[in-house]
């Protein structure tokens, strides 16, 4: 599937125990790094996924967003969005390369919040 | 009046009787020596500690537990802080099981990363206005010098700095 720099794709912050929400409210860009044996950054789709689905339980995550185009073409230096569906989250993407901490700053600046639909 | 009793027992045999609600100080007896620890820094003790509560995949993406190797050192440190007067800003675990503690004067920032293990080497980032501005390992020579930039930037350092 062709990932388009039209597309968003959005990741879980943790918000309670551990929360990686700061005093000022700011989110640590450990929300935007890989473990070491990562082949990238888990993400979803945000077209072939829902916010209700994606945040898997809103009383321990936040979800944000960030556009692929800016991964791509703005932070950009060898990064990539490829589409890595899974048997049970066909929306599963990685944001491939070398993420860096200043990398992991630049995506954590650039994503924003998604906020629950109303009911 | 409620007390967070937390034992970590390694090495390093500490413990702690930390009453974090306290206005007062809390003290932190070693085998060594007395040390008093500051409401911050005794909330971050509690935090740290905490971390071994976490479940496997605390994070969704599949983090591991923070081990007792970075728990242990993380602790260490915030206790050689206390000594220093400098406050914990904030600490999370990493998602390979080390722990992070970030310290911060107005728009500078270090971030300490505790790993989870001896075969992989601790780290200490600054970071000026959200941007990073130098990278090393960490160890006394380079904790030493990155406190100074980040508390006495203009040279005039407390002594013991």
């Amino acid at each position: 599937m062709e990932i388009l720099d039209e597309d968003n794709v959005l990741r879980r912050v943790p918000t309670f125990l551990p929360n990686y929400f700061k005093p000022d409210g700011s989110i640590t860009r450990v929300a935007f790094s890989t473990k070491k044996d990562e082949d990238g950054l888990s993400v979803n789709l945000e077209r072939l996924t829902t916010v209700e689905k994606s945040i898997l339980n809103p009383s321990k995550f936040k979800l944000f967003k960030i556009n692929v185009g800016v991964v791509k073409n703005e932070i950009n230096d060898d990064l990539d969005v490829v589409y890595n569906p899974k048997e049970d989250n066909e929306a599963h993407c990685l944001i491939t390369g070398n993420i860096t901490k200043g990398k992991a700053n630049q995506l954590k600046k650039n994503a924003n919040e998604v906020n629950l639909p109303e009911k | 009046m409620s007390y967070l009793n937390t034992s970590v027992n390694n090495n390093f045999d500490m413990h702690f009787d930390l009453d974090y609600n306290s206005s007062t100080n809390n003290e932190i007896y070693t085998n060594v020596k007395r040390i008093e620890i500051n409401k911050a820094n005794s909330k971050a003790i509690a935090t740290i500690q905490s971390f071994s509560n976490l479940n496997e995949n605390w994070d969704s993406y599949g983090a591991e537990v923070p081990t007792n190797y970075s728990i242990i050192r993380a602790i260490n440190f915030v206790t050689w802080l206390s000594q220093k007067q400098i406050d914990v800003y904030f600490t999370i675990p990493l998602p390979d099981g080390g722990i992070l503690i970030e310290l911060k004067e107005n728009n500078a920032s270090l971030e300490i990363e505790f790993a989870e293990n001896e075969n992989e080497k601790d780290s200490i980032t600054a970071n000026y206005e959200d941007e990073v501005n130098a990278e090393d390992d960490f160890n006394d020579t380079t904790r030493d010098s990155y406190l100074r930039w980040l508390i006495c930037p203009d040279g005039n350092c407390p002594g013991d700095l």
